[in-house]
């Protein structure tokens, strides 16, 4: 399961004007209730809830089904998944906290949590909180073993992260991290005595009247509430995804489960300096600064700001997080200067292609502001095939070649216990967008950019060729270089696969 | 015009089928959504009614899932007789032996506490304490870490009373034989070799199926409100959380009537239909798990649930080859369920269980029984009104937000000199038995009274 904020990157072919390779093109939907339709029925999404704020108006339009077994449509009141637009409420609660004088976001982790430490345990010490809601850590953020649904089950996993991967110095390089939500959400809990889920309650979601906002399992089957849907195809093909929830100890990261309307209200506090109701949450000065950018991105985001992911659209910059968790996906912008802002949250895998089509549809209706793709470039040879050879991380691998004057891509799942390949390889051409940035179709079609990293030197001294897609970095591993035990284990256990795959390629 | 006109209840109308009668006395007792089926040799009728979710008007259908409560009993008994066959659990052995950290409030009973007492309702364990030990995996072992402050009643096996407690203790020694979660070992060993698409332990399976709510009512004629918390905090799980639909009730209720088909021995299975015997060699209200009644000749095992807003019963006549399962989401399904029941029982087996007549008794007789009765969570006053043998029923349980301090007055019909059945109220049709100890184990007096299963002791003033 991947969990990662994600907003499309559109772009040109090489060469090619007539249509650009991502967005497909769209019809020109007259309202928001056309553009939902539309795009539920395009993309075959089960169900989607979406709304925009305007001039502190509230319009909401849903469609489609909250489960396909029950039949039972999406209405305002249904509570559907966020997935990681939770960290902007864990970067909130955090900031209230900060606003109360009892954390300190310039403060290191190890202040909080002494017992704190990385596989890299010099790069443990350094971490701040700040750059822990930056996805600035640079240790391994993917950790979902499951700890439990106990109220210590983030304890656990934090004193798991002895284990976790240093990949590049904290503030050395961005990339998408989960776990370092964790780490703040434990010193939430390490400050207040309490659970992660009771202080999100008590000192956030109460007092900005989010009632129709929730936390756990429990409380969501209560509630009109929408299912996951896994789509193979877009013939209709489903399954209901299981599990339901991510583990508990990802809560921070990932597990708040509302209504649009309750998104929406929240996106109103960051739309209006802090305020909501007349009930202030937070103050103006920490709104703004968490739209600070905090470190250059790529991939789904030009900056990370604290938790916010910043993106340029049509010269005006967007204050974004998307979410994906088993089965749903959902997607929030703001537009703090001229107080608007659009949510979309739906409940199958084809979900980010839409939201992506609805809120550009959004910004382009509501706020003339139109994306200009990026134009693929020419590249030599040479550059084109300093991009080959085999580049891994966790459970996934990816082999790029050359084909005629085409870079393609081979991503395949690998079981880390097996080295073993799960499931047939996804190939993908790259188009090159810079020397070293090149846009691709992902596997849920949705246009993003791979950045290929050299340090050479990194802060360490060593000379590291990485590639950083869908916000997780992945590194070149050279045959018969020192590489890590499971890599080379994968690598020998997958001799044949290559050739199977050589063949297939052909077709 | 009569004021006080007598609207309710009618007479149950003479139904033609099992889809009649389910709309019938759905309509009648006011339940929200009721599911029924019945098994017959290899035949399964089934049959909905009404609605699972009030606020999202969705109806119940076949696959439609409620919560069980209390039948769950019957689930950890099966399983717990699927670790007797795997060689890894002796019934009769004490559970000290399989939990070493065991302490209960009496020394003595902690040395003789049996699986088989755990699983019968002999322990004499305090039977009722619903408190909240989280969510996580460790929430059974905390919970009996503390069973040293529930009150043992009386000595293993002397007597019957209704215990949740003992089943969470049956749970925890299943988890330690086991070496995983109760769940694990439940889903592991005994629902995905049945299969049982239907049946699940935890809320974020149930979220993701078609999944009724429940509902509360104080009178038929006030409507309804959601229950909640949707189900019991974790450490109740083997007493009463699991959720499933009829046709996997019926699948469990086959497995049962085969002897355990191929996955339990049947001679095990047999043994969980056989009344446990109390100390004194009469036989107890349970075997292993279920309820076990004689009926003209032929046995009945069963075995009711009820939840918050769910309430359930499944019985099963293993000897004439039929079972009934019956679910519903409301805190009044069981009178419609026992109703129909009772006309299925009637229409498809012939069935009529005989109802204990009232007896005349003269007040001085009922007197006797006056005075203040008192467990932990209950308090029962007895008294005789208007020549009517009455109990006010009070409500101790100060983390019962809900009930702390609720009041209800009871009328009783007497069925022998210490034996009566309520007519009114939530507890109607319950049989309420005093029990004269003289002496006792140890070598008290005591009166006891057995309300719905649980027992209270008269309060000496």
């Amino acid at each position: 399961m991947s969990r990662s904020n994600h907003a499309g990157m559109s772009f040109w072919g090489a060469g090619n004007a007539s249509e650009p390779v991502w967005p497909r093109e769209r019809p020109n939907y007259s309202s928001l209730a056309a553009a939902v339709q539309g795009e539920t029925a395009r993309w075959n999404v089960p169900g989607i809830a979406a709304g925009i704020v305007q001039d502190g108006h509230i319009e909401i339009v849903t469609a489609g089904f909250a489960n396909l077994e029950t039949k039972q449509p999406v209405t305002p009141d249904t509570v559907f998944q966020i997935g990681s637009v939770s960290k902007i409420y864990t970067a909130t609660l955090a900031q209230i906290l900060a606003e109360e004088g009892i954390l300190d976001l310039e403060e290191k982790i190890v202040t909080y949590l002494p017992d704190f430490t990385l596989a890299d345990a010099g790069a443990a010490k350094q971490i701040t909180v700040r750059q822990a809601l930056s996805h600035q850590g640079g240790f391994e953020g993917d950790i979902f073993d499951d700890q439990g649904l106990g109220d210590d089950a983030l304890e656990k996993s934090v004193a798991s992260a002895k284990t976790w991967k240093q990949w590049v110095q904290p503030g050395e390089l961005w990339f998408y991290n989960n776990a370092g939500f964790y780490l703040v959400g434990r010193v939430i809990e390490v400050l207040t005595g309490k659970p992660f889920e009771t202080v999100m309650r008590e000192k956030l979601l109460d007092p900005a009247g989010l009632n129709n906002t929730m936390l756990f399992t429990h409380e969501a089957i209560l509630h009109p509430h929408a299912v996951g849907h896994n789509l193979k195809d877009r013939k209709g093909e489903y399954t209901i995804a299981q599990p339901y929830a991510i583990p508990r100890h990802a809560a921070a990261a990932g597990y708040i489960i509302q209504t649009v309307g309750d998104l929406l209200r929240f996106a109103q506090i960051h739309l209006n300096g802090g305020e909501i109701d007349g009930v202030r949450i937070l103050s103006e000065a920490r709104v703004k600064d968490m739209q600070v950018p905090q470190i250059k991105a790529s991939n789904f985001a030009d900056h990370y700001a604290t938790s916010w992911a910043l993106e340029g659209i049509g010269g005006a910059t967007i204050v974004q997080h998307g979410g994906s968790t088993n089965g749903f996906r959902a997607h929030l912008d703001l537009l703090p200067e001229s107080g608007f802002a659009v949510a979309v949250l739906t409940n199958g895998s084809p979900g980010t292609v839409a939201y992506d089509s609805i809120r550009r549809w959004a910004l382009e209706h509501y706020r003339n502001l139109k994306d200009e793709p990026r134009a693929a470039i020419e590249l030599s040879r040479e550059a084109l095939e300093k991009r080959v050879g085999r580049w891994e991380r966790q459970m996934a691998r990816i082999d790029i070649s050359l084909e005629g004057d085409e870079l393609v891509a081979s991503m395949t799942e690998v079981n880390d216990e097996t080295g073993k390949p799960v499931g047939e390889p996804r190939t993908m051409t790259l188009y090159p967008l810079s020397d070293d940035e090149f846009g691709v179709v992902d596997a849920e079609g949705l246009g993003e950019s791979w950045m290929f990293v050299e340090l050479h030197p990194d802060s360490q001294g060593n000379n590291r060729d990485l590639l950083r897609m869908h916000g997780r970095l992945l590194e070149r591993v050279q045959p018969g270089s020192d590489k890590p035990k499971k890599a080379a284990k994968a690598a020998k256990a997958d001799k044949p696969e290559k050739d199977d795959k050589g063949k297939k390629k052909k077709k | 015009m009569t004021q006080s006109q007598p609207v309710w209840p009618f007479d149950r109308p003479a139904y033609e089928s099992l889809a009649a009668a389910v709309q019938g006395e759905m309509a009648r007792f006011n339940v929200p959504g009721l599911a029924v089926g019945i098994l017959q040799g290899t035949d399964i009728d089934v049959a909905t009614a009404g609605f699972g979710n009030l606020s999202a008007r969705l109806p119940v259908r076949d696959h439609t899932i409620f919560q069980i409560g209390s039948i769950t009993k019957v689930f950890t008994a099966t399983l717990a007789m699927i670790l007797v066959q795997e060689g890894l659990l002796d019934l009769d052995t004490p559970v000290k032996t399989y939990l070493p950290d065991l302490e209960l409030s009496d020394a003595e009973a902690t040395g003789q506490v049996t699986m088989r007492h755990l699983l019968s309702h002999t322990s004499g364990i305090e039977g009722d304490r619903f408190l909240d030990y989280g969510l996580g995996d460790d929430a059974l072992e905390k919970s009996i870490s503390e069973y040293n402050t529930l009150q043992q009643w009386y000595a293993p096996g002397e007597m019957f009373a209704y215990s949740n407690t003992s089943l969470s203790l049956a749970g925890r020694v299943i988890e330690v034989l086991a070496g995983t979660s109760y769940e694990q070992a439940m889903h592991q060993k005994l629902l995905s070799r049945l299969r049982m698409p239907d049946t699940a332990l935890f809320t974020h399976e149930a979220i993701v199926r078609d999944a009724a709510l429940g509902y509360i009512t104080r009178d038929r004629a006030d409507g309804y409100e959601l229950a909640t918390p949707y189900a019991f905090s974790r450490q109740i799980t083997p007493a009463g959380n699991i959720v499933s639909s009829v046709s996997d009730l019926l699948r469990f209720a086959r497995f049962h009537m085969n002897d355990g088909e191929n996955i339990l021995r049947a001679d095990l299975a047999r043994s969980m239909r056989v009344p446990t015997p109390l100390l004194d060699g009469s036989d107890g209200v349970f075997g292993i798990g279920w309820s076990v009644t004689r009926i003209a000749g032929t046995t009945m095992v069963a075995h009711n649930g009820s939840t918050g807003g769910q309430q359930a019963l499944l019985c099963v006549w293993p000897e004439r080859g039929y079972a009934i399962a019956g679910l519903s989401n409301s805190n009044k399904g069981l009178e419609a369920l026992g109703s129909i029941v009772e006309w299925a029982n009637e229409r498809y087996r012939g069935i009529v269980i005989p109802k204990p007549e009232a007896i005349d008794l003269p007040v001085s007789d009922m007197e006797q029984w006056s005075g203040t009765w008192e467990r932990h969570d209950r308090r029962l006053e007895f008294s005789v009104v208007d020549g009517i043998f009455t109990a006010e029923v009070t409500n101790l349980d100060p983390l019962d937000v809900k009930l702390s301090g609720k009041m209800e007055s009871i009328s009783l019909e007497p069925l022998a000199e210490n034996k009566f059945r309520a007519t009114t109220g939530d507890m109607k049709g319950a049989v309420v038995e005093f029990i004269r100890l003289r002496p006792d184990a140890r070598g008290q007096n005591r009166d006891l009274v057995r309300i719905g299963g649980r027992l209270a002791e008269r309060r000496m003033s």
